[in-house]
């Protein structure tokens, strides 16, 4: 009986992980054919570059997701893909926010199970393409901050001179951690090791504090991130994105108030 | 020259009543001025000023007072009101861009049926010229306008209409625990209605737990004034903070032709409307409407009835800590979740007050460890003092109580003759006392507690019978049909200027045994609907 029951594991598994040649072939079919149908190339591709390589679409950094370790989603395993795909949500890594976050709610985190694992099984196959040489990928940047104890208690002038630390103590802390690290489970994400902040582009960075994220999966699990566009102002945005940068994303990518102000019309 | 400035309407104060006025004014396509006394404060830095201060019980320290716009502050006393009568009535609200709504439990509850006719049901107090009824169609609304969370499947006795926006969270441990163990043993306890997020709600994110409602929701999930401050503004209202109205200007035709303030440095400004709304709590507005005293209004306006700063009620509050044989962990979820209903109406109500009893969800681990730390001749160290305080936080029950008082014109407030604030402007002055209808109720409300602590298997109980105030601040405008005893009508409208208007818990004949927001959201909804129309 164990045995049958391992028997039809390895049956189950090997049909999902598609190891004949044929099935193979067949999955890969199938997720070009959805990467097709929707429409990924139109955002991630460069007009004339390496398809999926990444693009700058409407303000947004439509990543690079050829399968290159470092610059795309080759170092992703199948099954993190997959969560991506169905829930914009995968801690260490990244979460979906803009027009990303549209996708999945209203087309890829519809798909079967099967679709999603060809659609990732295609991204892996893309040919790894890494146009802008860089050298660590942007889900691998950043460690804990401690400046936390550093400001605590110690009475400051003027709100809009206010520095990063402090901007991030009193609006990103409480769901992201002191530290950065996020919520204990993952559900507010960690911004340590984080595409959008450890990216060569601030772009996605800036427009989620302006603009926030909402997401839905078919499960009705709802991910969402408060505006706070209104509630700070450029020079607060800029000296946010700039902390957040420091501290969890690439230390040389630095926001200039002209970025946050230009987005603002 | 005096600086004129012009709107359709013009509200005084931006909390939640006069926020919702001038929202919906605004979207309407009303120009709107709103006059806010206080200064504009970012979510972020109240913040920051709660996780600095070294007194976390102290609700009032993140919001510091302004010189030009105090408001109450008691560590240290800012001496902002004058005591007269026998029990002070030590109350706390704040004059910023948002109002007292920055820090509250955030319960929004309906009041009772019975509630509007405490006259004619039990022959105490006074009736409301409206009925529940009337009001329900805009609870709704304001329960819909603030977003909350109530219990579909417990009896709260208002009757509803349409369900709660959204479902409550799961009760913690320690509610859950309570509630149960109560309800088997006579009571009812139920899942209280809160302005508070169980899901992604008008772009505002879902509780998490943070267990500081009071003084300040770190991510916005529990409703504050300032969401519809902010949403007025972006309807087009123009929100004027620092301007400190100290006189309504009265013209011939008995309307309300201008309001003057002032800035933080007492330069003084003009704003003149087609009508005016006064949304400025239950103390600052009957205190305003004193003041003005130039011209056609020597009394103050709105006050040829002598009603205006009389009637002042809130809800005298007793407590009880003790702790619980078994851990229960409060601290975990908001800060409040349940309320035990039992004594909120009854033919007893001819005798003694109603009331609305509470137990807190507050984390106690500070309180625990300050006592803890207190006994100077037995002090513990290390590892056991520890042990000790994690064990009595776990343990520490509260509750707490609302006591319905009465209405009396002998309870006031007026414009201090002798005090004033920095810009010379009247500090309110009190004259209260507590009544044997409370007080009655109170020795009842002890029982409740004592009982409350053998089902719990409580030790170490302490009992606080000071009547504390719950910042209920009512009666002040009180509503009635005859002009001669109450100040606005059942459309909030005051009897003696047709286009001045009353948004606030100030207009209420009675004070209840619950929360009043919801019912000064529902009133303002109804108050933009009427103007909505005239304007």
């Amino acid at each position: 009986m164990k045995f049958l029951a391992l028997l039809l594991l390895s049956i189950a598994s090997a049909f999902s992980a598609a190891d004949s040649p044929a099935e193979k072939d067949a999955q890969l079919a199938r997720g070009k054919l959805l990467t097709e149908q929707g429409g990924c190339a139109a955002c991630h591709s460069p007009p004339g570059g390496p398809p999926f390589s990444g693009h700058l679409t409407a303000g947004w950094m439509a990543f690079n997701i050829t399968s290159d370790p470092v610059a795309g989603i080759g170092d992703w395993t199948a099954q993190q893909l997959v969560q991506y795909l169905r829930s914009g949500h995968v801690n260490g890594k990244a979460q979906a926010a803009g027009p990303m976050a549209d996708i999945i709610s209203n087309i890829t985190g519809k798909y079967s199970e099967k679709d999603l694992a060809a659609l990732a099984a295609y991204l892996h196959s893309i040919p790894p393409a890494n146009p802008g040489n860089e050298t660590k990928s942007r889900s691998s940047w950043g460690s804990p901050a401690e400046d936390i104890d550093r400001i605590r208690g110690l009475q400051f002038e003027g709100g809009d001179l206010a520095s990063g630390a402090r901007l991030y103590a009193g609006n990103c802390a409480s769901c992201h951690g002191a530290g950065g690290q996020g919520a204990p489970g993952g559900h507010y994400p960690s911004l340590i090791n984080n595409s959008a902040v450890g990216a060569s582009s601030p772009d996605n960075l800036i427009n989620v504090i302006m603009t926030g994220v909402s997401r839905k999966t078919s499960d009705g699990q709802a991910y969402f991130m408060p505006a706070f566009g209104t509630a700070l102002s450029d020079g607060q945005i800029m000296s946010v994105a700039n902390y957040v940068l420091r501290r969890f994303g690439q230390p040389g990518v630095v926001v200039a108030l002209k970025d946050v102000t230009e987005r603002r019309q | 020259m005096t600086k004129t400035l012009q709107a359709d309407v013009v509200v005084v104060g931006s909390g939640v009543a006069g926020s919702l006025v001038a929202h919906q004014l605004a979207k309407s396509g009303k120009s709107v001025l709103i006059l806010e006394a206080g200064p504009r404060l970012p979510r972020w830095q109240i913040l920051e000023n709660f996780r600095n201060q070294v007194d976390k019980s102290d609700n009032d320290a993140p919001y510091p007072s302004s010189e030009y716009a105090p408001h109450p502050q008691f560590s240290p006393d800012n001496n902002y009101l004058i005591q007269k009568g026998e029990h002070p009535y030590q109350v706390q609200y704040l004059r910023v861009v948002g109002g007292t709504t920055w820090h509250w439990a955030a319960s929004t509850w309906r009041f009772l049926p019975n509630d509007f006719k405490l006259k004619s049901m039990y022959g105490v107090g006074l009736d409301w010229p409206i009925e529940y009824t009337d009001l329900e169609p805009w609870y709704q609304r304001a329960e819909e306008e603030l977003g909350v969370w109530g219990p579909a499947d417990e009896e709260l006795g208002s009757p509803r209409s349409q369900p709660y926006p959204m479902e409550p969270l799961p009760l913690s441990y320690n509610e859950e625990f309570v509630k149960t163990l109560l309800n088997s043993n006579g009571y009812n306890v139920v899942t209280e209605p809160v302005a508070r997020n169980s899901r992604t709600y008008d772009g505002r994110p879902t509780c998490c737990g943070n267990n500081n409602c009071m003084p300040i929701c770190p991510i916005g999930a529990m409703y504050n004034g300032v969401t519809h401050a902010e949403k007025a503004e972006r309807a087009g209202a123009i929100l004027r903070p620092e301007s400190v109205v100290y006189q309504l200007e009265s013209g011939a035709d008995k309307k309300i032709q201008a309001a003057l303030f002032k800035d933080p440095k007492g330069n003084e400004y003009r704003a003149e409307g087609k009508y005016f709304v006064l949304a400025a709590n239950g103390i600052e507005t009957p205190k305003l409407m004193l003041m003005s005293t130039r011209g056609l209004t020597p009394s103050g306006v709105a006050n040829s009835s002598d009603m205006v700063g009389r009637n002042l009620m809130d809800h005298p509050g007793t407590a009880v800590t003790f702790l619980a044989q078994e851990k229960l962990w409060p601290g975990r979820g908001p800060q409040e979740m349940t309320s035990l209903v039992s004594f909120r109406d009854g033919e007893f109500r001819s005798e003694y007050a109603a009331k609305k009893i509470h137990l807190s969800n507050l984390n106690r681990t500070d309180e625990v460890a300050a006592d803890l730390l207190s006994k100077g001749d037995q002090l513990i160290f290390g590892g056991e003092l520890d042990r000790k305080i994690r064990d009595r936080a776990a343990r520490f029950v509260r509750f707490d109580s609302f006591h319905e008082i009465l209405p009396h014109p002998a309870n006031r407030v007026v414009p201090s003759g002798t005090h004033r604030d920095a810009l010379g402007i009247p500090k309110p002055e009190f004259y209260y006392a507590m009544d044997d209808y409370v007080r009655k109720s109170a020795e009842h409300t002890k029982e409740v507690y004592q009982d409350a602590a053998r089902l719990l298997n409580g030790s170490e109980l302490a009992f606080y019978d000071d009547f504390a105030n719950n910042n209920h601040i009512t009666g002040t405008t009180i509503m009635g049909e005859d002009p001669g005893s109450s100040v606005v009508d059942s459309d909030c409208r005051t009897h003696d200027h047709d286009n001045l208007f009353v948004a606030s818990s100030a207009v209420m004949p009675t004070v209840g045994s619950v929360n009043c927001t919801l019912t000064i959201a529902a009133l303002a909804l109804r108050i933009a609907d009427t103007l909505t129309a005239e304007v």
